[in-house]
Parts: structure tokens; sequence; C-alpha cells
């Protein structure tokens, strides 16, 4: 399968939303985004730019106790899922709680700890590991697997760029 | 005299509680998930919805024994219906719809913030404490509003204003973490264990809070206007940080070595938390001229956050017993004995609501 890969250090938090917020615009129903990382890597930053550059009504807040945000835009009531693995102990656990199903819809879906359920993770997905470098900076590692999230991943590095 | 059946499943707990006339409790049982999983080393809760199908049925008969009523006595049935996870409220939503379709009882749905409000109704021993008698629960009067809400728990950071019953306006609410999301993050960092925020409160006891300056977040405006927001991811993200200075090498779930100011860093972290929610709650009850403070949800189960707020709210301030900070059942049939009273009935198609708030923001 076609995979590539690219990386992109962000400066600092309002760095990171704007990226966010880039890779936002231009998602489509039925994309996928992992970010995998640890807390206080950027996680919720990237996800709240996302969700803003994406059209959400409101701001994106952290689902590690719903497990489940879901956000609708109103431009054409399209939903976007912002799902948090963190507090899943299997993956029988993301069946049970609905996480699947998600997959199914025409939605865009954000996930956090994706690690936690991996096996049912569609194959065309993009996955950015997010690492701490230092106080401000982050270093977002992404990874596109099959051809949408390739797409996707050079609108990102085309916006990164004229960002930096 | 009402007979009110309230059941809640909206996230980690499956409960069940019978409330007569909004404020005496007859029965209250949660079948908490923490403590099942607590003797196994702490693992998070079964958060999957088979869990709550699982204990539902014994819950409630539990709920109806302890009681000493049967579903025929009952005068309606509350659930809850959002937010939360739609799996889970579901297992509860089907129960009561199944109830009031067996016994022909009337259906009321309950937000599960509304929930959290109506704890301070229901009547107690440890509610109500005055300015100036810091530790003194004293006889509770009635509520009268105005009152400001702090509702502050793992899931929700939520300043209201309250003009009456169900009559509620929205000042602010966390821009990203929940307060006591923040104080279980913080515990693993620390490596203390789930949940963060007794396990934080037990080890910053007798512990410096001054030892670390850690960010308090007024999110003010340019011209230093108020602000009734919150944010809370920042701070944990400063307690990452103030670890790796201190810790070469420092990653979060590595084990902390011995001589690590925990104790001091986990007063240092809560007071910087309970200083923001004490300062805005209590400024908006001044700007709002409230009469009362009431706070609720798990984490008004602090002992910090309760001593700080009756000092400073120049009020009187309400907080729930311990038993009813947590996510309960006995809450949903306050609110729903309100909302039943005001001529609340619903459908037994009534659909589920993953995402709802509690009011509109302020104008």
């Amino acid at each position: 399968m076609m995979s590539s890969t690219e990386s992109f250090l962000s400066q600092s938090v309002s760095h990171t939303e704007a990226l966010g917020r880039c890779l936002g615009g231009v998602l489509r129903p039925g994309d996928v985004i992992c970010l995998s990382g640890q807390l206080g890597s950027g996680k919720t930053s990237l996800t709240r730019g996302i969700a803003q550059g994406w059209g959400a009504a409101q701001a994106a807040t952290s689902p590690t106790f719903t497990l489940i945000n879901s956000y609708t835009r109103q431009l054409d009531e399209l939903r976007l899922y912002h799902v948090d693995a963190y507090r899943l102990n299997s993956e029988l656990d993301a069946v049970t709680t609905g996480i699947e199903e998600l997959f199914d819809e025409q939605a865009v879906i954000v996930i956090e700890w994706p690690e936690r359920l991996e096996s049912l993770l569609p194959q065309d997905r993009l996955w950015i590991d997010l690492t701490y470098q230092d106080t401000k900076s982050r270093r977002l590692q992404a990874l596109a697997q099959g051809e949408h999230s390739e797409s996707l991943l050079t609108q990102l590095k085309q916006c990164f760029e004229t960002l930096s | 005299m009402t007979v009110i059946l309230g059941i809640e499943t909206s996230c980690d707990e499956t409960a069940a509680a019978v409330v007569v006339d909004g404020r005496v409790m007859r029965s209250n049982v949660v079948s908490s998930q923490v403590e099942l999983h607590a003797p196994y080393g702490g693992i998070f809760p079964e958060v999957a919805s088979r869990a709550h199908i699982e204990h539902i049925y014994p819950v409630v008969q539990k709920a109806l024994d302890d009681a000493a009523v049967t579903a025929t006595d009952l005068d309606a049935i509350a659930a809850t219906r959002g937010p939360g996870l739609a799996g889970s409220l579901t297992v509860g939503a089907n129960m009561a719809k199944g109830l009031a379709l067996a016994y022909n009882k009337p259906l009321v749905a309950v937000n599960h913030l509304e929930g959290h409000v109506y704890s301070l109704w229901l009547a107690g021993p440890e509610f109500y404490f005055m300015s100036g008698a810091a530790d003194q629960p004293d006889q509770t009067p009635p509520i009268a509003f105005p009152v400001v809400v702090l509702i502050v728990s793992g899931g929700h950071t939520e300043l209201l204003l309250m003009h009456d019953h169900g009559d509620y306006q929205r000042l602010g609410g966390t821009l990203d973490d929940a307060a006591g999301e923040a104080f279980d993050k913080v515990g693993r960092l620390l490596g203390l264990p789930y949940p963060g925020g007794p396990a934080v409160q037990r080890a910053a006891q007798s512990a410096d809070p001054a030892a670390f300056d850690f960010p308090r977040v007024w999110l003010r405006g340019d011209q230093g206007e108020r602000n009734f927001n919150f944010s809370f991811s920042g701070i944990k993200t400063a307690m990452l940080h103030t670890l790796q200075e201190l810790i070469p090498g420092y990653q979060p779930d590595s084990p902390l070595p011995e001589d690590a100011p925990i104790a001091d860093l986990a007063a240092s972290f809560q007071q910087a938390v309970v200083d923001v929610l004490v300062a805005k709650t209590v400024r908006a009850a001044q700007d709002f001229d409230a009469t009362e403070i009431l706070v609720a949800g798990g984490v008004s189960a602090n002992q910090l956050l309760r001593q700080q707020m009756v000092q400073q709210a120049e009020r009187p301030v309400r907080v729930p017993p311990l038993p009813l900070c947590t996510d309960n059942a006995a809450m949903i049939a306050a609110a729903g004995h309100y909302r039943f009273m005001a001529g609340q009935r619903d459908d037994l198609n009534f659909d589920v609501v993953a995402t709802w708030p509690l009011a509109t923001p302020a104008a």
C-alpha cells in the first residue's frame, strides 16, 4: 500500500492550532485522523484547530470523560466526531461503546489515543504522532496510509509552508 | 406527595434512586464501576454500555426494595436523557421506558447537568455553609433565587446563573479540559492512583501550596474584561514541564524518584485550580447579585474548594454531601420531581442526546 511521511515542527500552541485549522479546512466525510502522543503533547490543541477549520459551530473541548464529542456545522449539517480512547480498556470496549459504528457514518473522525483501537481503524487514515520537544515546541510526524490520506498530507505540507 | 424513581447511566455509573417530593431520599443505589475495579489495581472503570446492561436491572430493583416501594407506587419515572455517551444513556432510558409502559407511569427525561444542580435540593445535614462559620453546616433554609451554580466534575465545568426552577443562563464553561479531568491527568503525571481527585487531595495534605507557581488562567479580555470561561489544559502541561525540570529524563508514566516533591506539587496544583474556580464563581455571584452560591459535581467534594468558597463567598454556599457529589440517580429523581410538577411528560419514543447544553450563552 502507498504510504508516505512528513515531519513538522510546531513552535507554539497557536502554531499547532493554525496547522489544525488548515487540516480541518480540507477534510471530507469519511476522513479519519489519528492523533497519538503523551499527555501535554498537543493533541487537543490540534483538534481544536481542526474543528475550527472544519467549521464546527462550537469550540472543541476534551472528550476524555465523555469518550465521544460530536460537532455539526451549519453549512451542510455534516458531523465531526472527536473520540478519546484513553479510558478504553480493550477494543471490545470500543465496539460496545459504539465507536466502531462511527466509521460507517459519513463523518469526519478525529481520534486521540488511537493505538487502543488500532484493529478497528480503517486502512486509509492520516496518523500523526505528536512529541514534546521543549516547553513550547512539538514535533508532528505524519504518516499517510492510502490514497485519500496521501492527498491530505500533501495539503497539510503546503499549508505548513505558508505558515512558516 | 410524589414518589419518583430516577435512573442515571450517562457515564460510568449505573444508578437508581427513589426520592419523595424532590427532597427526601428513600434510596440511592450506585453500582460504581470504579469500586468494582479498584481491587484489581485501580484500572479505568469499564466504560462500555455492556456494563450498564449487566447492572441496570439489579440496581433498579435494589432502589425500589431499599425504599420499600414497588413500581406501582411510583408517580413518575425520571431518566437521564443527556448529555453523555449515547450507548450508555440508551440503557437507562430504555429501562425507564419499559417500566413506564409496563406500569403505565409518566416518563420525565432529565438533563444530567440539571440533575447535578438538584443534588442541592435533596435534604441532608451537610448542605449549607455560612461565611464566617466556615466548617459549620447550618439548618437548611429554602434556596432563594437567583443563585450562581458551579458544576464541576470530570466531564463538566459550567458556571450558571439560575433565575428560577428550570431557568438557566450560562455564564461560562471550560474551553478545553474539565477541572476534574485536570485532577485525573495531573494525578497520573504524579504517579497517583485513579481517580485523581481524591488522590491529589490526599497527597496535598499538610504540604506547601505555594511551593510551586502554577498558572491561574483568567482569560481576561484585552481591556481586562471579565470572562467566566475556564481553561485547565495548560496547567497539566505546566505540571509536565515542572516535572521535566525537576527530574532529568522524566516521561509521563515513568516511575518518580522517591525524593520527588509530590506532596508540594499536588498542593500547589490544587491551589491553582481552586483559586480560579472560587474567584470566578464569587465574582459571578457579585456581578449578578446572587443570593447564594451552589457547587455541585464530583470536584465539589474537594475540601479546599469548599473551604475557600465559603471563606470568600460573602453569601451562603451550598455543597452536596459527599455521596451526592459524584454521579447518582437521586439527583435525577429530584430534578425529575420539579420537571414533573411543572407538567413535563415525555413520550416513550424520546431519543437520548449526547450533546445537550443546559442553557444558551449569556447575551
